[in-house]
Formats: C-alpha cells, sequence, structure tokens
C-alpha cells in the first residue's frame, strides 16, 4: 500500500506501544501505556481514531477476542502490527535519526 | 457492580455512534476502567471527548461532501450552457405541438441537464476521493438513483409552481431570474440530491480488504431504500399540498362570469398589496365583458386610473409597426423579401443593409441588435444613458447604432431586436414618403377611432397621462420613471394608448379593416421559434395554450406593463395595462388566457 504519508505522532507512538506489549494487545493497557511514558492522560477516543486509521492504512490489524462481564458483555479487540507496520516503523525511524543526527549545534542545546 | 443509569446511558450512546464491527471496543474499555478503579471524573472526561472526536469526524467528512455539493452546483449554469446551447434551436419545433407534447422541452432544457449534472458530479466526486474502488455496483446505481430522484421530483415541483397562475413560466425567461432564484430553484435541489448521493453511495468507512457482513449491509441498505422514499414522498408531499392550497385560494377555469368573479378578487387583492395599479379589459365577440380600472394614475395628485388614461405600451407599438409595413407591403410600396439596403441606400454598415430582409426584421430573426443593452442583467447600457434624450428622430437612433454589424447569420435565429422595429420604422418612412409618426397617426390610428393614442414627446402634455413606478434599478421603494423614458415613443415601443383604444385596434384588426384577409392571417401566423416557448409572426406572438391558440403582444420596460392578446380564434380580446414594473400585467394576461383557453367553445 503506497499511501506514503507519514506516521502521525499519536500514531507512531501507538505502534511502538503495541509492540512493545508483546504485539498483541487492546484498548485498556496499550492507553495505559502510552499515558504511562508521556507523563500525561491520554484519551480512549482519539487512541481509537488513530487505530483506525492505522488499520484503515494496513499498518494494524485486530482480531476480537473474549468478552468479560467488567466489560458489560462486550469483548475486546486486540491489535497487533502488522509486517507493513513494521516496515513503515522502520522507515519513519531511519528518517528521523537521520535529522536528528545532522542537527547543528543550537542555541539552548538539543542534540 | 452494575453501572448506575447514566453511566449505561453514555455507553450506549458511544456503541451507536460506531458501526457493528467497532461496536464495543470503546465503551467496553472505558467501563473495564471504571469498574478496575478509575474515578467518575476521568470517565466522563473522556465520554466528553470520545463524543466531541466522533462528531468532528463527522463533520469533516459531511463538511467535505457539503463543499463539493454546494462548489459542483455552482458550476451548473456553464453545463447547462454546454448542454443547451445546441439544442435550443434544434427542438424549439417542439414548442408549437399541443400540450402534453410540448412539456418535452421544459425536461430536455430543464430537468435532463440536471440530472446529467448530478451523475457527473458523483463520478467527479468518486475519481477525485478515489473511493470507487470500494463501492458495489449496486451501491453506486442505488445513491444516483436516489439523488436523481430527488431532483426530478424537485424539478417537477418547481414546474408546477411556476404554471400556477400566480407565476409564469415565462418568468425563467428573464435575464435577472437565474440570479437570484437560481439559488433557490436550481442550486439548492442540486447540491441537496448530490449530497445524498454522495452519502448514501461514499462509503462511510473506507474499507480495506473486507466487506460489510451479509446481515448489517442488507439491513442498511433497507434502512436507506426507506429514506429514499421518504425523501421523494416528501418532495411530491410538498408539491401536492402547494397545489391544494392553489385549487383552494382559486379556480384556474370555468365560465365567463366565475372568471369576472376571480378576476375581482385577484385584481382588488393585487391593488391593495402594491403589485398591480392599471386597466383589464376583456371582450367577448367583440362586445366588453369586463372592464375595470384600478390604482392611481398619479400618486401624488391621486387621479383614479379609468379606462381612458393614458398607459405607455411597451413594445405593443411593434404590433402597429408591423400593420403599417404589411399595409404598405398590400399597396406595392414595400416588398417583404427585399433587403434593407433598397429602402435605406446610405445605412451606415452596408453588409447588414445588404443582407437583412423586411421579412427578418419583423420577425426577429434579422440579428440587427438591441438599443437598451445586450449585456446580461444590465437594464440599460452607458451607450443608452448618456444619449436619451438626444435620441430625437429615427435617424438619431441610426447614427448611434447604424455602424454595428449583424449579431448572426439573418435567418438563421431569433433575437429580440428593438433596434430591427426602429429600421422598419425607417423603411416606413421612406416608402410612404411620409414621417413615421404621421404615418402611423393617418394610416392606423385615425381610420380606426384610436383618438387617443400616439408616441409624444417627453415634454408634451398629454391628458389622462398616467405615470409610471419602477422600483427596478434597485431602489427601496418605487418611484416615477420619468427620467429612464425615451425622448418619444418608438416604432419599437413606448407609445401611448388606453384600454378602450387597443380593444379598437385589436376589433378593426380581427375583422380585416386594417390588412386584407391575407395579410392578417400572415401576421398572425407563427414564422419563427422563440427559443422560450411559442412562435413569432410579424409583430404579434403566437402561443399555444390548452389547446387553443393566443396572439397577442406584451409590452414591459420600467414602470410599465402591458399585454394584448386575441384568443380562441380572437372571440376574446384581452388588453391589461399597468403602470408599474413587469410582470404584474402579464402574469393576469396569463391568468386570463389561461382561463380563457380552457373554456368550451
Amino acid at each position: 500500500m503506497n499511501d506514503q504519508r507519514f506516521l502521525g505522532e499519536l500514531e507512531l507512538m501507538i505502534l511502538l506501544a503495541i509492540i512493545r506489549l508483546d504485539n498483541a494487545t487492546y484498548g485498556v493497557p496499550l492507553a495505559r501505556e502510552i499515558s504511562a511514558v508521556r507523563g500525561r492522560d491520554v484519551s480512549l477516543g482519539s487512541v481509537y481514531a488513530a487505530l483506525d486509521r492505522l488499520e484503515i492504512k494496513g499498518l494494524v490489524k485486530s482480531i476480537v477476542g473474549e468478552s468479560t462481564p467488567e466489560r458489560g458483555g462486550r469483548a475486546k479487540r486486540y491489535f497487533s502490527v502488522t509486517a507493513t507496520g513494521v516496515r513503515a516503523l522502520h522507515e519513519t525511524r531511519q528518517v528521523l535519526t537521520g535529522l536528528w543526527k545532522s542537527l547543528p549545534p543550537i542555541k539552548g542545546g538539543l542534540a | 457492580m452494575r453501572p448506575t443509569r447514566s453511566v449505561r446511558l453514555a455507553l450506549w450512546l458511544l456503541d451507536r455512534m460506531e458501526s457493528v464491527e467497532k461496536r464495543g471496543d470503546l465503551s467496553g474499555d472505558l467501563l473495564e476502567e471504571l469498574e478496575g478503579g478509575r474515578p467518575a471524573n476521568w470517565f466522563w472526561h473522556q465520554v466528553a471527548v470520545a463524543i466531541l472526536i466522533h462528531l468532528f469526524k463527522k463533520a469533516k467528512h459531511c463538511a467535505a461532501l457539503v463543499a463539493f455539493a454546494m462548489a459542483w452546483s455552482a458550476l451548473f449554469p456553464i453545463w447547462r450552457a454546454i448542454c443547451v446551447g445546441g439544442l435550443t434551436y434544434s427542438l424549439d419545433r417542439f414548442g408549437a405541438v399541443a400540450w402534453p407534447w410540448s412539456s418535452i422541452l421544459p425536461l430536455c432544457y430543464g430537468v435532463c441537464p440536471a440530472v446529467l449534472f448530478v451523475w457527473l458530479g458523483f463520478v467527479m466526486h468518486a475519481v477525485l476521493s478515489r473511493q470507487t474502488n470500494t463501492l458495489a455496483v449496486y451501491e453506486q446505481c442505488f445513491a444516483l438513483s436516489t439523488g436523481a430522484a430527488i431532483i426530478l421530483a424537485s424539478s417537477l415541483t418547481v414546474l408546477r409552481q411556476l404554471s400556477h397562475p400566480q407565476m409564469v413560466i415565462a418568468d425563467v425567461t428573464r435575464t435577472d431570474f437565474f440570479l437570484i432564484d437560481h439559488f433557490y430553484f436550481i442550486s439548492v435541489p442540486i447540491a441537496f440530491s448530490l449530497c445524498v448521493t454522495l452519502w448514501l453511495g461514499g462509503a462511510n468507512r473506507p474499507n480495506i480488504g473486507h466487506r460489510h457482513s451479509g446481515k448489517s449491509s442488507r439491513c442498511r441498505m433497507s434502512i436507506v431504500k426507506t429514506a429514499q422514499m421518504l425523501a421523494v414522498a416528501f418532495v411530491l408531499c410538498s408539491n401536492a399540498s402547494t397545489q391544494s392550497t392553489a385549487t383552494a385560494t382559486g379556480l384556474t377555469h370555468g365560465t365567463d362570469e366565475e372568471l369576472i368573479q376571480a378576476l375581482r378578487t385577484k385584481l382588488a387583492e393585487e391593488t391593495a398589496a402594491g403589485k398591480f395599479s392599471g386597466v383589464v379589459f376583456i371582450a367577448k365577440d367583440g362586445v366588453p365583458l369586463f372592464k375595470q380600472a384600478y390604482g392611481f394614475a398619479d400618486r401624488e395628485r391621486k387621479p383614479p386610473n379609468t379606462a381612458q388614461t393614458c398607459f405607455r405600451l411597451g413594445s405593443i407599438n411593434k404590433v402597429f409597426t408591423a400593420v403599417a409595413t404589411l399595409q404598405l407591403a398590400e399597396a406595392g410600396k414595400i416588398k417583404l423579401d427585399d433587403p434593407l439596403v433598397k429602402y435605406l441606400p446610405d445605412y451606415p454598415n452596408q453588409d447588414l443593409a445588404q443582407k437583412v430582409t423586411i421579412r427578418e426584421l419583423l420577425n426577429h430573426t434579422g440579428g440587427t441588435g438591441d438599443i437598451f443593452g445586450t449585456a446580461p442583467n444590465q437594464l440599460f447600457s452607458e451607450e443608452y444613458r448618456t444619449h436619451r434624450l438626444q435620441l430625437t428622430t429615427l435617424d438619431d437612433y441610426i447614427h448611434l447604432y447604424g455602424d454595428r454589424s449583424l449579431r448572426f447569420v439573418p435567418g438563421s435565429r431569433f433575437e429580440y431586436s428593438n433596434y430591427g422595429y426602429i429600421l422598419l420604422g425607417k423603411v416606413i418612412e421612406k416608402a410612404s414618403g411620409e414621417n413615421y409618426y404621421d404615418y402611423m397617426r393617418k394610416h392606423v390610428y385615425r381610420p380606426i377611432g384610436m383618438q387617443s393614442t400616439g408616441e409624444f414627446p417627453v415634454e408634451e402634455k398629454v391628458a389622462n397621462l398616467s405615470i409610471g413606478y419602477t422600483s427596478m434599478d434597485g431602489s427601496k421603494a418605487s418611484h416615477p420613471n420619468t427620467d429612464l423614458l425615451p425622448y418619444r415613443g418608438l416604432p419599437a415601443g413606448m407609445g401611448y394608448s388606453t384600454a378602450e383604444d387597443l380593444f379598437a385596434f385589436a376589433k378593426a384588426f380581427q375583422q380585416n379593416k386594417l390588412l386584407d384577409p391575407k395579410y392578417t392571417s400572415l401576421m398572425m401566423t407563427g414564422s419563427s421559434m422563440m427559443p422560450r416557448d411559442g412562435s413569432y409572426g410579424y409583430g404579434l406572438m403566437v402561443h399555444l395554450l390548452n389547446g387553443n391558440t393566443c396572439v397577442g403582444h406584451a409590452g414591459g420596460y420600467p414602470g410599465m406593463n402591458a399585454d394584448i392578446e386575441l384568443c380562441n380564434n380572437s372571440k376574446y380580446i384581452l388588453v391589461v395595462l399597468a403602470n408599474v414594473d413587469p410582470p404584474v400585467a402579464q402574469r393576469i394576461g396569463f391568468f386570463i388566457a389561461n382561463w380563457i383557453t380552457q373554456s368550451k367553445p
């Protein structure tokens, strides 16, 4: 799928977080992971919106899991990163590290 | 622990916002977190944000559709010009055919281009958003048929509205119709139907690999089908309701007595509302049937209008000019197929003079152009405004406009030409050896007793003259039209007459007192097709209405409107004169003609 727009900020974080959680996770732990690393709360609505976009782009796939009584009988949906997604991550990483590396010295320090 | 009612309601709402497969993901997570010990504040904050995100996503999707639909509908005039431009003159043949086949014209000119336009917009949008590959053929057809149904229903509603006695389908031909009413009558149905088409046809969530599960898509189809039927039913209902109010407020045909009753009510209403001010005169078999004046000839001194009040005629002078031309043809002094140069050898533009014949000047196929300004939505050209009072004789007009070249090959098209009739006036002068105004008085008006008819210069005092009131130049209140009038009445229009005189004229004309039968019937036979409806004889417009023929002419100008018609083989003569802006007299004329032409002989 050659819809090559750059990965959004939240999308990138979500992909990384999913992989950190053994590449199979659902909404609750995913959101908690991101907010833990970020230091602030993240809204589940925006996480799901980002997951939607990722699924359309083919970078993430989902399967329906078991339902539990705590969810009022609703099933969990488990997300995992696809091979395309991993490739997209690597590309983004290359681009970003390349840009970070060749940063000239700036007042206030950045590198 | 069972969650509270408000929590359950919120979760239900979040569920409803998602599509079937995704339902329960977000709400389940939120419930799990809440049960797991998150504070209630956190939960409600999350719910609020989720709803906002969802609304924003929907708005973005819809906004894009609406913006596209509106932008696309703004292009409709161009499309219509492309579609209709070439067709205009080849299909006009059907205008002379009896109703209901003549309704093929508005269908071809109006509905078909609009439907095609909606389809084209759908295809354009699909191409631009590259979603075609996610739409099944049946979904696309379904969406297109819904859009087409909506626009068909609304077009038919509009057409029915326009043939309502309160409105005339000829209103569609006015140049300012397309500015204001375009947005209501054309853009809105197109934009709306296109929007609905896109919404139904465009996938709400573009799918990449998996289609909707069979059950949910069938469900969706049935919901959409119901919506389609409801939309069409809604439009047709509004159409039906307007029809029923029409019949509730008044009949449109019946006996002569009922016509008079209906007219009295209608004219009283319109006068009270300030819409009409003038005279209405109807005669049957040469005997006056209805003669009533309304309003004031002068709003300051308040003399009421009467059947002897002089009104400006607008273009009705063309009928008189045509009669004069044919009188001279009868006397052998003019040959209709002679080129103009034979009578005006010194005409400035020799090319025009050599190519245009008298016949072509009579039925507006000469290509001689107009004097008032042919730019759309411009009442008067700068030329006319600056020279208005300097144009005192016909020669002055030729001096000013004589260099202009032909607008098209003579005989190939119909284009209403005021200047063409001014040239005819000059031809009359040359062929008869008399000044145009003297000729008209001596050979047309006086012989049949039209004592109060003429083309008096503005500075001459005329008894019983009415002042025309206009607001066509955009001013808020209507004011006298004195600084818009030409110096003097012309062969093309703007002379004076009264309702009594016009009745005398129509009677004499129909009784072959002005011309012999051959030339009378020549004038009344359509020889060129008018673009919108009807045909034009020589100085007379021929309309087919409810299976009967009406022959006559209308005249319009800021502050005045007139209509004279001979209907049902000249059994009925009707004259409507008004000293207010058009199209009030023509509307009333149409109401009466529509009524009369439905009477049994």
